[in-house]
């Protein structure tokens, strides 16, 4: 089920209605069925999945702070991850080993398993497991209301692209009862309407063409290549910002807080800075529990590097079992290092020198603009999986053609309006719910403009989001 | 209880509601009041009514029109008031295309409003390959690699038409149908430029076009759902070729441009229109010397492209999306389904929004335009009047069914309608009882049933759901009224003569030209089969897994496809009494596989039918070309029906395959 379609929203309006008249020990278990129905409207065999899932980790959580507690955490993450590599990286690695073996001469033939990958996957895989790791490193209490952590693991909100939550943020709300009141309503509304005015009046808008550039990127010019990346950037911004939005729209008309999972990454000023910005609950999961635990920063600088390496290669190959997205994160693997490196060398200095000439604010343009060109071309090796048809890509580009296509210079430019129309103001206030505080006439027109936005843009053609097949 | 919901919140929420509500009307209604968006477009309109508007105030400006363009949305961008310009005058244009516009619409529209009121001398009809398409859901157009790997544009542009230019049915019979008055050919890729020549025509060779107001690219790639079955090919290709006949007779020189719709011309073409009418100018000038725009010839290229309009830009277009027709309450209903009828316009496509209301919006061309209604209906008695009031006549009614009843299903499951007119005071003057055709298959294709009344005093045509099959839902589309000039009866009694022709099936069925009937429109019809496309389109992929006794053609975005009917045109109908009609055709069967086929005719007013069938049998030719041919002999009766039946069978379990090629009906002289 997707937010922006119509069964959506008969089903959230049903949940909310009996939401509302339930006290809290029902309003779980409703959002325990809820959950699951929304899940397995995909496919109702991941539900079983799901639960597994649950279970493994509910049972774990609790035996961890007994006597053998890295047993349990082991049984753990072995079970979880077991399951994540099994569905996501089985199909993965087999065809890995199959061409690694025709290179060395070899046609070996063994049974495959056409596996399909569960929707979400990674993300409750990765939820749950934070949950046992705190446990294990003594940040929480394990809970024994199996409920309240069915709860916290299927919550439909964001069960199936996020924002990864972690069991110290999401607990402490499902074990208390909530409260809806105009505050929440407001916001809920306005991350809603947000959430789709970038999925459907953006997102959905562009792709076609970007889907064009990556399919056929030697029939385009240079600059059709250049528009089609900066689109494709936009795309998957507003696709899976649209998503978390609308995720926190939800949550907060059910009383609950999700985290922010975007916070206007394209004027990060650096790779920390963008990766700290950019899907912040997968950025901070594998910083707390991948890259902390491979040593961090406290180690040696060479090692440090290799670390921050390592967990941007593996935060890739979470996003898909497939090289591509290995490259891409081995990239910004190479780029935070690089950015570490730097600061040392003559990255520190010159902030210094451009604080003192006061141009730092042209300064931290360049910067954005770097950081944001870099991100950009590395996006290609995101949204194109074949690696020649990629070189296509930077060859043409390098080719310094200019024609275009006016459709394309068009939907850019309405794009970056629209993104802009939202962004900007909140970037300039510095809050995501800036509109929330301000007086009602202007809300009304905000809403008003993003409503007459969605009636343009809304087909029946709903696209699924981007992170859904993560 | 303590509740989640805190209840003093609610009223909160209803004030922003309701000032977002206020707020939204509002910036309808002053834009209403505005109303830039008309005056916007060098060309102009909307839709269709202030198209017409628009056409009678530059009639009343110039006292005189002289060229037209008429087509979908494709010609829109098509800036003729740039000819009109360089002439100074010597050339008054309109530019008469509109989104969406149906080939019947444009027809009728020109045939029986455009030219008897306005005479132009020109005709430039801007068509696209997605016309003759016809075969491709919404979906397949919307993913372009698999549609352009797996459609028959892409084989249009991949077959080498030097070798196999009878085979290769899409263009040339396309050309073919336009009776040898299409002068000049537009498109892109080299192949066609080979075939030009051939066909004697003028090309202008690898100029593409960008869509001139195109708002939302995936929309390039959707069709209307009549189109993803048999229409097009049946429909609007006869409209266009009866259009460019009835041109000639009334010596309106007609041009065709097939503007190629494939992706690649944006990237290959960016300079889109501009370059296209540049060399559409020059082309016209050099070749025909029809128009006398020597500045056009002087003019470099950038000072040509500095006199172009430029297209709608996109966000004028939403300008106009969204004040011209969404902000409406009966939008918003339709959205959430309140008026089917509404909802099915809109729920198509977003970005034919416009066009789909502009024809459907009810026209002041009463009784003259083309009409289109839909009904859905799950109970017997749901019924849809028509708008307008129909005159005195014959009329023929293109009903097109998107039912969900398998064309496997007992023969009595199948819905039936009733045609009533209605007087204005309220006398029924006519009630007719019809079946409705089977829906091609169980995904919504839809299935086309051709009917005809007569009214013999003015009243509003009544369709109503008559007897639906249970559980089923029935929806219909009419798709057009269309009267017929030539009255049955005195067709049948004409003692004009049909000479022996023999007409590859898609193209034209030609009459003698001394033939005389009260009007054109009879003189000139179609034959328009696809089946040979659809039998080389599937060769590879007829792997007779399925048990049944006859083969369901894997179509190409596999999904099954029934035994293929072609219905011939019923305007040719009256004048094949007593005379032979020959099917033959060519055809490869291996071990396991056969084809069938035959001619089967429907006495007018009976369930009585004439048939000829027979097979190229099992395993019969599975090298070469095996002929077949089948001859029925028609009665002096009028036919209702006749149709061309093609099947390929084969024994379950049997890998194989059965070609068809070379289809061709032909009349024989006694």
């Amino acid at each position: 089920m997707l937010f922006n379609t119509p069964e959506f929203f008969i089903f959230f309006a049903i949940v909310l209605a009996l939401y509302f008249m339930m006290t809290r020990r029902w309003q779980n278990i409703l959002l325990i069925v809820a959950s699951y129905v929304f899940y397995g409207w995909w496919d109702s065999r991941f539900c079983v999945l799901l639960l597994i899932s649950t279970i493994l980790d509910f049972v774990c959580g609790l035996m961890i702070p007994g006597k053998r507690p890295k047993l349990w955490l082991w049984i753990s993450v072995v079970g979880q991850l077991g399951m994540l590599c099994f569905f996501k990286y089985f199909n993965f690695f087999e065809s890995s080993v199959i061409d690694l073996c025709h290179l060395f001469g070899m046609n070996p033939s063994w049974p495959t398993l056409k596996l399909v990958l569960p929707v979400g996957i990674s993300f409750y895989t990765f939820q749950t497991l934070s949950y046992t790791i705190d446990i294990y490193r003594k940040k929480l209490e394990p809970t024994r209301n199996f409920a309240e952590f069915a709860v916290f693991v299927s919550f439909f909100p964001h069960l199936v692209a996020g924002p990864i939550l972690r069991a110290t943020y999401m607990l402490p709300q499902i074990m208390k009862d909530r409260h809806v009141g105009a505050r929440e309503i407001s916001e809920g509304a306005y991350f809603i309407l947000v959430g789709l005015v970038k999925k459907v009046a953006i997102a959905d808008m562009i792709a076609p063409l970007v889907k064009s550039a990556a399919e056929n990127p030697g029939a385009m010019s240079s600059l059709q290549l250049l528009l089609s990346s900066y689109m494709f950037a936009l795309q998957i911004y507003c696709d899976f910002s649209g998503y978390t939005d609308c995720a926190r729209g939800i949550s907060r008309l059910l009383g609950f807080h999700l985290p922010e999972n975007f916070n206007w990454p394209y004027f990060s000023a650096g790779f920390q800075e963008f990766w700290r910005r950019w899907h912040m609950s997968l950025s901070f999961w594998l910083r707390d529990y991948l890259y902390f635990s491979l040593g961090g920063s406290r180690c040696s600088t060479l090692k440090t590097y290799r670390n921050l390496f390592i967990t941007m290669l593996l935060g890739g190959l979470w996003h898909g079992a497939s090289w591509n997205f290995v490259l891409w994160g081995g990239l910004h693997g190479i780029y935070l290092a690089l950015g570490r490196m730097s600061g040392p060398l003559f990255w520190n200095a010159l902030k210094e020198k451009a604080q003192q000439w006061k141009i730092g604010w042209l300064l931290t343009g360049l910067c954005i603009l770097f950081t944001f060109h870099v991100v950009n071309f590395t996006w290609i090796f995101f949204f194109i999986p074949d690696f020649s048809v990629a070189a296509k890509y930077f060859d043409g580009l390098l080719a310094f053609t200019t024609t275009c296509d006016p459709d394309r210079i068009r939907l850019f430019i309405y794009a970056l309006i629209v993104i802009l129309f939202i962004d900007l103001p909140e970037f300039l206030f510095g809050s995501h719910e800036w509109l929330i505080n301000r007086p009602r006439p202007l809300r009304a027109l905000f809403y008003a403009i993003f409503v007459i936005l969605l009636m343009i843009t809304w087909t029946d053609n709903y696209e699924p989001f981007i992170y859904f097949q993560f | 209880m303590k509740t989640t919901l805190d209840i003093r919140a609610l009223p909160k929420a209803a004030l922003t509601l309701l000032l977002t509500a206020m707020i939204f009307y509002a910036i309808d209604f002053s834009v209403r009041q505005w109303n830039p968006i008309k005056s916007y477009l060098p060309w102009g309109v909307d839709n269709c009514q202030w198209k017409m508007d628009d056409l009678e105030a530059h009639y009343q400006k110039y006292g005189r029109i002289d060229l037209v363009t008429l087509g979908t949305s494709v010609g829109t961008g098509c800036d003729v008031g740039i000819w009109q310009r360089e002439t100074k005058d010597q050339l008054i244009c309109f530019n008469l295309c509109l989104p969406g516009f149906r080939a019947e619409n444009i027809e009728f529209l020109f045939t029986h409003y455009i030219y008897p009121k306005y005479k132009p001398k020109y005709v430039l009809y801007i068509a696209q390959p997605r016309f003759m398409l016809g075969t491709e859901g919404t979906k397949a157009h919307q993913f372009v690699p698999a549609f352009w790997k797996s459609s028959r544009v892409k084989q249009l542009l991949a077959k080498s038409f030097g070798e196999k230019i009878q085979s290769s049915f899409e263009i040339s019979s396309y050309i073919a149908q336009t009776n040898g008055h299409v002068r000049l050919l537009l498109t892109k890729g080299s192949r066609t430029g080979v075939l030009s020549p051939a066909l004697g025509l003028k090309n202008i060779g690898d100029y593409g076009v960008t869509h001139g107001v195109s708002w939302n690219p995936a929309h390039h790639y959707s069709t209307y759902p009549e189109q993803k079955g048999t229409f097009s090919l049946h429909g609007a290709l006869g409209y266009i070729s009866r259009l460019f006949s009835w041109c000639n007779e009334q010596g309106i020189q007609a041009f065709l441009i097939n503007q190629e719709q494939n992706p690649d011309y944006w990237n290959r073409y960016p300079l889109g229109s501009k370059d296209l009418y540049r060399h559409l100018i020059q082309t016209i000038v050099s070749s025909d010397k029809m128009f006398d725009i020597p500045t056009a010839l002087s003019l470099t290229p950038q000072e040509f492209m500095d006199t172009v309009h430029p297209n709608a830009f996109g966000l004028e277009r939403v300008y106009r999306f969204i004040f011209n027709n969404i902000i409406s309450p009966k939008f918003l209903l339709s959205r959430f389904g309140v008026s089917p009828e509404h909802r099915y316009r809109f729920a198509d496509d977003a970005n034919h929004f416009n066009e789909n209301f502009a024809i459907c919006r009810p026209i002041k061309i009463k009784g003259k335009m083309p009409s289109m209604f839909q009904l859905m209906a799950e109970e017997d008695g749901a019924s849809v009047t028509l708008g307008q009031e129909i005159m005195p006549g014959d009329y023929e009614l293109t009903i097109y069914s998107y039912n969900d009843i398998e064309t496997t299903a007992p023969k009595d499951e199948t819905h039936r309608i009733r045609i009533e007119a209605i007087t204005a005071d309220g006398r029924t003057l006519l009630s007719k009882s019809v079946a409705m055709s089977r829906a091609i298959n169980s995904d919504g294709m839809s299935a086309m049933t051709v009917t005809q009344v007569n009214i013999s005093e003015p009243a509003h045509l009544v369709i109503i759901a008559d007897s639906i099959v249970k559980d089923k839902q029935l929806v219909l589309d009419l798709m057009s009224i269309r009267r017929l000039f030539l009255p049955l009866a005195e067709a049948t009694q004409s003692s004009s003569t049909i000479e022996k022709q023999t007409v590859p099936i898609g193209s034209p069925l030609l009459f003698n030209e001394s033939f005389s009937t009260p009007n054109p429109v009879t003189t000139t019809t179609y034959l328009a089969l696809s089946w040979n496309n659809y039998a080389k389109d599937q060769a590879s992929v007829i792997a007779l897994e399925d048990g049944n006794k006859v083969l369901k053609i894997e179509c190409l975005n596999g999904k099954d496809r029934p035994p293929v009917a072609q219905w011939i045109d019923q305007t040719l109908l009256p004048f094949l009494t007593k005379k032979t009609v020959r099917l033959s055709f060519v055809g490869k069967t291996t071990t396991g596989t056969l084809i069938s086929g035959g001619v089967e005719g429907r006495l007018m007013g009976t369930t009585e039918t004439v048939k000829s069938f027979g097979k190229i049998p099992d395993g019969a030719s599975p090298q070469d070309w095996c002929e077949y041919t089948t001859e029925l002999k028609l009665p002096d009766k009028p036919l209702e029906t006749l149709k061309v039946d093609l099947r390929l069978g084969w024994t379950p379990g049997v890998k194989g395959y059965a070609l068809i090629d070379d289809v061709r009906l032909e009349v024989v002289n006694e």
